[in-house]
C-alpha cells in the first residue's frame, strides 16, 4: 500500500517543528543555568575574574561558522553540491577550532588559580560554557554525518547530476534542520558570551 | 536531524511497512509503531507500579509493626533487614525510592507514554509520530533508565535514600547516610537518561498534535485526551530542562568537589572542601520542575476521565472550551507557584504571599474542571462499565485531595503542617491515587482497542471497590495525623511519647496498604489473562464511540488505516444530539442540515 505524497510532506514539516521543540527545551536548561548563577551570584561570596581572551577569538570563530553553513545550506538548495560540501567542511573545521579556543580558555583560567572546584563563579563559568560546548560538538557529529552523505551522493557515485532512486524521487542531503541547529548554537553562545561579560566585569 | 529524506524512506516512515515481513523481535521488541511502544511503556510501567507498591507495603508494616521481628522478610531482603528488623536506613532508602519509582517512573513515564503514544496519532487520524525513530528511542533512553535505577536497588551500600527531593547536603554527601554514596551516583546517572526519554518524547507529541492531524481535524475538533496529552508534553518540554541543569550542577558537587549547594560544612569537628554554596537554590530549582512534574502526572488523566465520562453518560461533555481553557490556565500557573513547597525556607514573606496568591489561583481552573466533570454526568443516560466507575472515582479523589490543596497553599498554615502526614495525605489523594485511576479508567476503556479482547467485568468491579475504599482508608485518617503533628518520614514512632498514641491509625493505615496493594494483583491477573483469554471484540466500535480510534480495524497494524486517512467533519461529543437521531455521532459523518441548525442554536 502506497500513501498520497502529501502524508510524506506534512511529516516533513514537523520534523523541522520537531527541531524548533529540541531548541526550546535546550534553551530552558540554560535559562535554568544563567538563573541559578544569578541566584547565587545575588548571595555574595563572589570572586570575579576577568573573561578569557580566547573566549573572543572563539567568538568571532563561530560567527564566521554559522555564515559558512548557511552557504553550504543554500548551496544545497539551489543544487551546487561541491560548493554545499565545501561549506560543510569548513563548519566542521571552524567548530572543532571554537572547541579548542574555549578549550585554551578553560586552561587559561586554571592557570590563573581559578578552579573548577573553587568559587562557584568559577565552577558556573566552567559549567555554563562547558554544557554549551557539548552540545556544540553534539552537532559537529551531524555535520560529519551530512558532509560524508553529501561527498558520497556528488563526488564517489555521480559527479554533479542528481542521482534518483527507484521511485523517480531525487535523493538530496538535507540541511535545513542541521543550519538550524548550528544557528542556534552560535546565538545561545552570544547570550552566554554576554551575560558571563557583564557578570563579570561589573 | 540530518535525515537524507530519499522516496524510499520517507514512504517507510509513513507506513507502507506493512508488506515486509516481521519477525517476533522487529515486532515487539525493535518496534518502531506508536501502539507497540505505547504497550511497552505500559508493561515496563506496570513492572515498576509493583516494585514501587511493594516498598510502600514494606516499609509500611515497619510502621505498623515496629517492636516485631520479621524473619521471614528478612530472609528475602537480607539487605534491608538486621535481626527482623528493618533497618533505618533501609527505610529510608525504600521511602525515597518508592517516590521516585511512583512519581517518575510509573505516573510520569508511563502514564503518558502508553496513552500519548497509543492515542495521539488514533485519535488525530495519523499515521504514527512525526518522528517515530524518536519516539522509539524515547522508550530505548526509558528502559535504560529504568535499568540503572533497578541495578542501584542491589546495591550493598544501598539505593539512593535522600527523599525523591534529593536535597542536598544529604544527598551530596556519602557521610550523612550510606545510600548518598554509590546508591545517589546511579540515581542521578538515572534520571539524566529519564529526562532525555521524556523530552524526546514529549518533543515529539507535541509535533505530532500540531503537525499530522487529519483533514477536519481543526484544533478544537480534537478530543480532551489528545488536549490534556499536548498540554502535558507542553508542561515537560518546559520544566524537565531545568530538572537536567540543576541534577548536572549536583552530580559536578558530587564527583568534581564543586560548591553549588554546599557551603561551610563539618563533619567530626573537621571541616570539608566546600565554600559558598546554597542548598535552598537546588530547592528552588528541582521545584520549578517539581510542581509542574504534579501536572505532568495528573493531566493526561484528567484528559482520559473526561472523555470516558462524557461517553458514558451519553452527553457532550460540559463546557468543552471551558475543559480547553482550564487546561491552559493550569498549564501557565503551574509554572508560578513552585516556591509553595518552600514556605519554611525562611524566604521574605512577601515573596510567599505572592506564590500563596498563585497556589490558590489554581484551585479556579482545578474548579471549572470539576464543576464541568459533574455537570457531563448530571442527568445523563450513565452506562456504568469498570472505566466510567474508576472516571467517578477520579473525580471524588481529585476533590478530596484538592480541597486540602487550598489549606496547604496557604502559608500561614503550610507552616504547621510542612512535613507532616497530612502533606503525604493531599498529595496521594490528588495526584497519586487520582492518576492510578485515570490509568485504571484508560486501560479498562482502551483495552479492546489495545488487544481486541475485553477485560473481565467482575474482577474489575472487585478491584475498583477494593482499591476505593482501601485508597479512602490509607489516606484519610493520615490528614488526622498530619494536624495533629505527625511528621513524614518517620522510622519509629513508639520512640515518641507523642506520637506513639496514634499507633492504632498507623496499623489500620498499616493493613489497609497492605490490602489494596494485593487487589492490584486482580488487576494483573485480569490483565494478563483478558490479553490471552479475554472475551473476543467482534464489532469496530464496542463502546459507541464518536473519536476517530474505533474507525480503525479491531487491531490496527502499522499504518493505523488500511485506506485512506479519514476525514473529520464534526466534534467528538455529539451524543444523543437529537432526540429521535442515533445515539452517538462519528466525528466521520459529514454535517447535516439538521446538525447545523442544532450548532446554531446552542454553541458549545
Amino acid at each position: 500500500m502506497v500513501y498520497p505524497i502529501s502524508e510524506k510532506y506534512s511529516q516533513q514539516k514537523a520534523h523541522r517543528f520537531t527541531m524548533y521543540l529540541g531548541l526550546m527545551s535546550i534553551t530552558m536548561a540554560f535559562a535554568g543555568l544563567t538563573s541559578a548563577y544569578l541566584v547565587r551570584k545575588g548571595a555574595g561570596n563572589w570572586v570575579d575574574f576577568p573573561m578569557p581572551v580566547e573566549f573572543y577569538t572563539s567568538t568571532i570563530i563561530l560567527l564566521i561558522s554559522s555564515a559558512t553553513i548557511h552557504v553550504a545550506h543554500v548551496s544545497n538548495k539551489k543544487g551546487h553540491p561541491k560548493m554545499a560540501t565545501l561549506g560543510l567542511f569548513v563548519t566542521i573545521i571552524l567548530g572543532l577550532l571554537f572547541a579548542f579556543f574555549q578549550f585554551k580558555g578553560w586552561q587559561t583560567l586554571n592557570y590563573s588559580g581559578i578552579y573548577i572546584d573553587g568559587n562557584p563563579a568559577g565552577s558556573f563559568f566552567y559549567v555554563i560554557t562547558g554544557m554549551h560546548a557539548a552540545h556544540l560538538l553534539g552537532g559537529v557529529i551531524f555535520l560529519w554525518i551530512a558532509l560524508f552523505r553529501s561527498y558520497r551522493l556528488f563526488f564517489i557515485k555521480n559527479e554533479n547530476t542528481t542521482i534518483v532512486n527507484k521511485k523517480g524521487n531525487a535523493l538530496k542531503v538535507r540541511t535545513d534542520l542541521l543550519s538550524m541547529y548550528w544557528h542556534f548554537m552560535d546565538i545561545l553562545w552570544v547570550y552566554i558570551f554576554l551575560f558571563l561579560f557583564f557578570n563579570l566585569n561589573h | 536531524m540530518v535525515t537524507s529524506s530519499t522516496g524510499e524512506h520517507a514512504l517507510s516512515m509513513i507506513g507502507a511497512g506493512s508488506h515486509h515481513k516481521e519477525t517476533f523481535i522487529s515486532k515487539y521488541i525493535f518496534s518502531t509503531d506508536h501502539k507497540m511502544i505505547g504497550k511497552q511503556f505500559l508493561y515496563t510501567g506496570m513492572a515498576w507500579a509493583v516494585i514501587g507498591g511493594l516498598f510502600s507495603v514494606l516499609f509500611r508494616v515497619q510502621l505498623a509493626w515496629p517492636d516485631e521481628t520479621f524473619p521471614f522478610l528478612e530472609q528475602i531482603f537480607s539487605n534491608w533487614f538486621d535481626e527482623g528488623h528493618m533497618t533505618p536506613e533501609a527505610y529510608y532508602a525504600l521511602v525515597t525510592m518508592h517516590g521516585t519509582i511512583m512519581v517518575f517512573f510509573v505516573l510520569t513515564a508511563s502514564l503518558s507514554g502508553t496513552f500519548a503514544n497509543f492515542l495521539i496519532p488514533l485519535q488525530i487520524g495519523a499515521r504514527d509520530m512525526a518522528s517515530p525513530i524518536m519516539n522509539a528511542l524515547s522508550y530505548w533512553l526509558f528502559l535504560l533508565s529504568s535499568l540503572i535505577m533497578l541495578a542501584s536497588i542491589f546495591l550493598p551500600t544501598g539505593m539512593a535514600s535522600a527523599g525523591w527531593t534529593i536535597y542536598p547536603p544529604l544527598s551530596i554527601l556519602p557521610q550523612a547516610s550510606s545510600g548518598s554514596g554509590m546508591g545517589m551516583t546511579l540515581w542521578l546517572v538515572s534520571m539524566v537518561f529519564f529526562i532525555a526519554s521524556q523530552l524526546l518524547a514529549g518533543i515529539n507529541y507535541i509535533s505530532t498534535v500540531l503537525n499530522l492531524r487529519t483533514k477536519g481535524m481543526t484544533m478544537t475538533r480534537m478530543p480532551l485526551t489528545v488536549w490534556a496529552l499536548f498540554f502535558t508534553a507542553i508542561i515537560g518540554l518546559l520544566s524537565f530542562p531545568v530538572l537536567f541543569s540543576a541534577a548536572v550542577l549536583l552530580v559536578f558537587d558530587k564527583g568534581l568537589g564543586t560548591s553549588f549547594y554546599l557551603s561551610d560544612i563539618f563533619i567530626g569537628g573537621k571541616a570539608l572542601g566546600y565554600s559558598g554554596g546554597n542548598a535552598i537554590l537546588f530547592q528552588h530549582l528541582f521545584w520549578f520542575l517539581g510542581h509542574p512534574e504534579v501536572y505532568i502526572v495528573v493531566l493526561p488523566a484528567m484528559g482520559i476521565v473526561s472523555e470516558i465520562l462524557s461517553l458514558s453518560a451519553r452527553k457532550p461533555v460540559f463546557g468543552y472550551k471551558a475543559m480547553i481553557l482550564s487546561l491552559l490556565g493550569i498549564v501557565v500557573l503551574s509554572f508560578l507557584v513552585w516556591a509553595h513547597h518552600m514556605f519554611v525556607t525562611g524566604m521574605n514573606p512577601f515573596l510567599g504571599s505572592v506564590f500563596a496568591l498563585f497556589t490558590l489561583l489554581i484551585a479556579v481552573p482545578s474548579s471549572v474542571k470539576v464543576f464541568n466533570w459533574l455537570t457531563t454526568i448530571w442527568k445523563g443516560n450513565i452506562k456504568m462499565t469498570v472505566a466510567a466507575v474508576f472516571s467517578l472515582g477520579f473525580v471524588s479523589m481529585f476533590i478530596s485531595g484538592g480541597l486540602t490543596g487550598i489549606w496547604l497553599g496557604n502559608a500561614t498554615v503550610d507552616i504547621q503542617l510542612h512535613d507532616t502526614y497530612f502533606v503525604i495525605g493531599h498529595f496521594h489523594l490528588v495526584m497519586g491515587v487520582a492518576a492510578f485511576f485515570g490509568m485504571f479508567a484508560g486501560i479498562y476503556h482502551w483495552f479492546p482497542k489495545m488487544f481486541g479482547r475485553f477485560m473481565n467485568e467482575t474482577l474489575g468491579y472487585i478491584h475498583f471497590f477494593i482499591t476505593f475504599i482501601g485508597g479512602y482508608l490509607i489516606f484519610w485518617p493520615m490528614h488526622y495525623l498530619g494536624m495533629s503533628g505527625v511528621p513524614r518520614r518517620y522510622y519509629d514512632f513508639n520512640e515518641f511519647h507523642a506520637f506513639s498514641e496514634y499507633h492504632d491509625m498507623n496499623l489500620l493505615i498499616s493493613v489497609s496498604a497492605i490490602v489494596v496493594f494485593a487487589a492490584q494483583f486482580i488487576f494483573v491477573i485480569n490483565f494478563f489473562y483478558s490479553m490471552k483469554r479475554g472475551r473476543k471484540s467482534t464489532e469496530l466500535n464496542p463502546w459507541k464511540v464518536n473519536t476517530l480510534e474505533w474507525t480503525t480495524p479491531i487491531i490496527p497494524g502499522h499504518g493505523n488505516w488500511p485506506g485512506d486517512l479519514p476525514t473529520v467533519y464534526r466534534w467528538p461529543y455529539d451524543y444523543s444530539k437529537f432526540e429521535d437521531g442515533p445515539d452517538f455521532i462519528p466525528q466521520t459523518v459529514p454535517l447535516t442540515e439538521a446538525d447545523i441548525e442544532s450548532d446554531k442554536k446552542n454553541l458549545h
